[in-house]
């Protein structure tokens, strides 16, 4: 009888429990972390003979609940689907290093959160796909994983050392050192150095175009945008191309430019200016401030995509 | 010269004279009692590289800014307890500027105290471990040499209080910041990846517990919330160094770009604004100023204050 009272306790206690779980102040219920993903990012960590530093504190583990690490810098990390990240601090005889390693899911996903916040002025690393590093930081990406690294010491000293730990953990991750596949989407002629991102969600603010993979190119004086908008099949591609038809009639004005392709246009408004748009199998492609010999550059980037389109996913 | 004759000098004399005796007779008009300065903006003309050199230069911007606006007694009075609350919330170097410059704090607690406070508190609610931020950032011992407490803020002493803010109703802010004196808020000026930039309105942040993630579904309204609760007394912007990409937690120097200026003020929406316009944003597309603008917690048209420009 006892117990009855008590799970009835228990059940009519639970909506209030839930409620005040709910409310400003309470912390939610921790956040799950599958057992695998767990595991390989704890496997990650380089020994401290491998680095000459030792561990210190505990390894912490974060993935839904990242803001209590990072707080306003979590939530594009979760844009990007993170899965887990680890945090683990080492200390040499001078030298103090953090190094975060961030599992998002796929190497698409870890592209994305390294290019968001990578610029092509940076000073660029050969190691893992890619890095880049100062004195105290090195994040550099490697297949789905995003490692940052920071060094606190003498600054004089610590590039090397950043670079050593950085070679540690690229040699945990193994051997892959390539950049995600759909890169190869990008003609490379005038191709911007360090300019392609990509974006999951309101890429250039239009979320019907998500996702998609953005890249520069310099033709001439003209800086051009390149938009590569993965859709499922060709039919979501011309529904795509019909929405970016519908959005630059109503802010402006389109023309079919048929030479290029049976779905083609080109646009102009006063937010976005000059644009082409088609769509190239399961892709829709727009094209900003287009170049000098605009159908040309377009005709090379259509062809890419129809060649190497069919084998590539983001 | 033409020849000035008794005659002459007899007549100019008297017109003076009875000139300057209508004016002496004539009933003066009040002057007007001049409205104390709001907000003031102090930039350095060199922009030094060494470490001494942009120490010295962040200590005449931050006393020079707040003299401005009439000195540190305008805002402590003798006897206060004093709650300074910069950035002190990423484990960083300060030439990352992604934490308050050291120097800033420290001038402000030797400024609290010759103004007469009794005791001058430092802290915030890092999100990175306070073991590591509050000594990497400079802040913990340069605030601790002029004379400043810098406590971890222990989380036995968040209390829910009712802020009665528009998004949040209550939430879970530290009880003896609240209840100090003074509050003196101290952001330094940092792009922010989820709401353009962090400047003080938003460091306030740094005072409240809980899930503070939550509050990102609408933040614009909580830091305006926060703002209207907390009222500072006096804001002090640190854009010495600021942060322009990759924040609020940087890293890279790359992203660190030298703006070699100081704000102070009482109006948080105003020195907001002038934070945002430094960063390369219109304040307009800041949320968090738009509301305190809307509810009146301050100004964004920051030039209506006449703030005084100053040239160190």
């Amino acid at each position: 009888m006892r117990i009855v009272w008590c799970c009835l306790l228990l059940i009519l206690a639970l909506p209030a429990i839930l409620i005040a779980q709910e409310e400003g102040g309470l912390d939610a219920a921790p956040a799950v972390i599958p057992a695998a993903a767990k595991a390989r990012l704890a496997q990650l960590l380089p020994d401290p003979s491998e680095v000459g530093a030792a561990r210190t504190g505990e390894q912490n583990f974060y993935s839904s609940d990242l803001y209590q690490y990072s707080d306003g810098g979590a939530d594009v990390y979760l844009d990007y689907g993170l899965v887990a990240m680890v945090h683990q601090e080492y200390k040499s005889a001078s030298t103090d290093f953090t190094l975060d390693i961030y599992n998002l899911g796929t190497p698409a996903n870890a592209f994305g959160i390294y290019a968001a916040e990578s610029s092509p002025d940076y000073h660029f690393l050969p190691i893992g796909a890619e890095g880049y590093g100062t004195n105290e930081i090195l994040n550099f990406l490697q297949d789905e994983f995003y490692v940052k690294l920071s060094a606190f010491g003498d600054k004089e000293k610590t590039a090397p050392l950043l670079e050593r730990f950085a070679l540690a953990v690229s040699r945990r991750i193994g051997p892959s050192t390539s950049m995600p596949a759909f890169l190869s989407l990008f003609p490379s002629q005038a191709l911007a150095s360090h300019s392609c991102r990509y974006v999951k969600k309101a890429p250039l603010g239009h979320e019907f175009l998500a996702p998609a993979i953005l890249a520069s190119y310099t033709l001439g004086e003209k800086q051009t945008t390149l938009v590569i908008s993965k859709a499922a099949d060709a039919a979501g591609a011309a529904t795509k191309v019909g929405t970016l038809q519908e959005y630059f009639g109503r802010s402006g004005k389109t023309i079919p430019v048929p030479g290029l392709a049976p779905s083609a246009f080109s646009g102009s408004n006063q937010f976005e200016g000059q644009a082409v748009f088609f769509a190239a199998g399961s892709y829709a492609i727009l094209c900003l401030n287009p170049p000098p010999q605009a159908e040309s550059f377009l005709k090379t980037v259509k062809d890419r995509i129809e060649e190497k389109g069919a084998g590539v996913s983001f | 010269m033409a020849h000035l004759d008794r005659r002459d000098f007899l007549r100019a004399g008297i017109t003076a004279g009875a000139g300057l005796g209508i004016s002496l007779l004539r009933p003066q008009p009040l002057a007007a009692s001049p409205q104390p300065l709001a907000l003031s903006i102090a930039h350095y003309k060199s922009s030094p590289a060494d470490p001494d050199g942009i120490a010295e230069e962040a200590k005449r911007l931050t006393r020079q800014a707040v003299d401005a606006l009439g000195g540190m007694g305008r805002f402590v009075s003798k006897g206060n307890v004093v709650w300074i609350k910069p950035d002190i919330g990423w484990d960083r170097r300060p030439e990352q500027a992604a934490t308050t410059n050291p120097d800033v704090v420290a001038t402000l607690v030797e400024m609290c105290y010759q103004a007469g406070a009794k005791k001058v508190l430092v802290s915030d609610n890092p999100c990175n471990p306070a073991r590591l931020s509050y000594p990497r950032s400079g802040i913990q011992p340069a605030a601790e040499k002029a004379g400043a407490e810098v406590p971890f803020l222990d989380e036995r002493k968040f209390r829910r209080m009712s802020l009665n803010g528009k998004v949040l109703k209550e939430w879970e802010v530290y009880q003896d910041i609240v209840e100090a004196d003074r509050l003196i808020n101290v952001p330094i000026a940092k792009n922010h990846n989820l709401c353009l930039a962090t400047l003080g309105m938003k460091n306030l942040m740094g005072v409240i517990g809980g899930a503070r993630n939550r509050l990102h579904q609408d933040l614009g309204g909580t830091v305006a919330d926060l703002a209207a609760f907390l009222k500072p007394r006096l804001v002090v912007l640190d854009a010495i160094r600021v942060l322009t990409a990759n924040g609020p937690v940087g890293g890279n120097l790359a992203d660190v770009k030298r703006k070699d200026t100081l704000v102070a003020g009482v109006d948080q929406v105003a020195v907001d604004a002038v934070g945002a316009t430094l960063l390369g944003y219109k304040p307009e597309s800041i949320g968090y100023i738009v509301q305190g603008n809307a509810r009146g917690l301050g100004t964004m048209e920051f030039k209506s204050l006449s703030p005084r420009q100053i040239e160190v």
